[in-house]
């Protein structure tokens, strides 16, 4: 017990003194604004997976729960062959992008980083974090004396052990450099704290900010994507604004003279330039789903819109796109509270977790029902003009609430949101990704497979 | 919301809006609602050089048409 105590003593007393050198990770600065180098869709070889099929996927947050669900969506996809221009291929080799939040981004930046051999069964995927009890690390790693000291400083937190832990069971030193070329386009979320903004992990991103992306590790912007608020310390980005000769895009302009016509356009250009304010030095993120909870917003952003630097819109005005397929990974639960069966007032848990989560949910719902809109007033133009170009337009959504037997939804419902779950909840997760993505009337159309008769091909 | 546009010119040239390609010269397309700047790709061979337009309120139907004139016709 007197060597346990010893030992203790002694941690915390290395801790304490590590403390006054322990921060967190300087992000480099970009020396000189290029928009020929850096993390940009633009750049990414297209040799192998051209435009002309473009398949985004969006994975939403909720932990384990979510990741498990994505990764049963890969699955599926790598089981699945198309004929592109009479050439058989494999669905998941032509998916351009990938935009997630929280849980989502665990599966979502691992495969960008590993490619198909994530869903081989010797994965560490599986080993290091789907059946792992990651959340019991995290808590360990908390509470460990040795990390007491290195948490007094103000400039090391919680999010800081959490990156730690990231890159020892999954992603290692690997940076946003060592992504390479090679799609799909990885788009990890967070929400920027002084703006409540979506803040993306993507060079064009941080060019205002002229800090440098590739440089910083993947298993940082999972982090700060994940960043469940006040379970984690908010993570900190530096930011050297004005040193980069930075060259604002010409939108920017007629965007902030228009208020009046496009206040969302306005309110974009307003929050780029707030990246270049001097002042600026850091930029505190915090989970990506405070924001965005569906990872849809930029992509749903590319599709209206031919600002953003990998615009959708432009893509099929300039005729490249002809397959556009957009495939929603929506890992949202809902189990039942108990409180409405007793006349006491809920308690402050419950509370608490009404006011996180409610506000999520209903923007969730919110930008799903403007993908369905933006892509049913597309569908109709071009029903009503054949001058306008006619790409074939897939929206597919995956959700529990999908699912026809009451009993089987409700269990998916009622899952936790941690990163914790049992072996068999994970397994169940896996094929229900799969079987919802399977039973899809528009996953059916895209891919050939035979239609259930009578109903239509991919409603809007 | 969704904008529709058609500009005219006397060959198919690539419409730059904002100052990234967009579009086709000739073949209707769409665009945010709002301000924007429209050019055509090289060579820089037409008037005016560029022009800024808010866009609003078309249709498929009845989209906003632009003109760029060559000026190789002009003279």
């Amino acid at each position: 017990m007197i060597r346990l105590i010893r030992s203790v003593v002694a941690l915390t007393a290395l801790g304490m003194i590590l403390s006054s050198c322990a921060s967190f990770p300087t992000n480099p600065r970009l020396n000189q604004y290029d928009k020929s180098k850096g993390y940009r869709y633009g750049l990414l070889d297209k040799s192998d997976n051209g435009d002309d099929l473009f398949i985004i996927l969006t994975f939403s947050g909720g932990g384990t729960r979510a990741a498990a669900l994505s990764y049963g969506v890969l699955e599926k996809l790598n089981d699945t062959v198309v004929k592109i221009n009479g050439e058989e291929r494999n669905l998941l080799k032509e998916v351009d992008v990938i935009s997630s939040v929280s849980g989502g981004s665990f599966t979502a930046a691992y495969f960008t980083l590993k490619g198909p051999d994530m869903l081989k069964a010797d994965s560490p995927f599986r080993d290091n974090f789907l059946y792992k009890d990651v959340e019991g690390i995290l808590k360990g790693k908390l509470f460990n004396p040795y990390n007491w000291g290195r948490l007094l400083s103000p400039s090391f937190g919680r999010i800081e052990i959490a990156q730690e832990v990231y890159q020892d069971l999954l992603f290692g030193t690997a940076t946003y450099g060592d992504l390479g070329r090679r799609k799909p386009f990885l788009m990890v979320n967070a929400t920027d704290m002084a703006k409540g903004s979506q803040f993306t992990f993507i060079q064009s991103q941080l060019d205002p900010m002229c800090a440098d992306l590739d440089p910083i590790p993947i298993a940082r912007a999972v982090a700060a994507s994940s960043n469940f608020p006040v379970a984690f310390t908010p993570l900190a980005l530096n930011a050297y604004p004005t040193t980069c000769k930075y060259v604002e895009p010409d939108w920017t302009k007629t965007a902030l003279n228009d208020v009046e016509n496009n206040p969302r356009r306005y309110y974009r250009a307003r929050a780029l330039r707030t990246y270049q304010e001097p002042d600026r030095k850091y930029v505190h993120l915090l989970d990506g789903g405070v924001s965005d909870n569906i990872g849809l917003r930029g992509p749903l952003t590319a599709i209206r819109s031919g600002d953003v630097a990998w615009s959708i819109l432009n893509k099929i005005n300039l005729e490249e796109i002809k397959k556009l397929v957009i495939i929603v990974v929506d890992a949202k639960n809902q189990s039942v509270p108990d409180f409405d069966q007793k006349p006491s007032a809920p308690g402050l848990i419950s509370i608490v977790n009404t006011i996180a989560t409610t506000p999520l949910d209903n923007n969730s719902a919110d930008t799903i029902e403007l993908l369905r809109d933006t892509f049913r007033r597309r569908a109709d133009a071009q029903k009503m003009q054949p001058d306008l170009y006619q790409a074939e337009l897939y929206r597919i959504y995956i959700g529990f609430d999908q699912i026809k037997n009451e009993q089987e939804r409700q269990k998916f419902l009622d899952m936790e949101t941690n990163f914790n779950l049992p072996r068999d909840q994970v397994n169940d997760l896996r094929r229900i990704g799969g079987k919802l993505l399977q039973r899809s009337d528009c996953f059916k159309s895209l891919t050939g497979a035979p239609m259930d008769p009578g109903k239509p091909v991919c409603p809007y | 919301m969704d904008e529709f546009i058609k500009v005219i010119f006397t060959t198919r040239r690539k419409v730059f809006v904002d100052g990234n390609p967009a579009g086709f010269t000739n073949k209707m397309f769409q665009v945010e609602t709002g301000q924007h700047k429209f050019d055509l790709g090289p060579e820089k061979d037409y008037t005016p050089v560029e022009q800024i337009i808010d866009v609003v309120g078309t249709t498929p139907l009845d989209p906003m048409i632009i003109h760029f004139t060559d000026e190789k016709e002009e003279s």
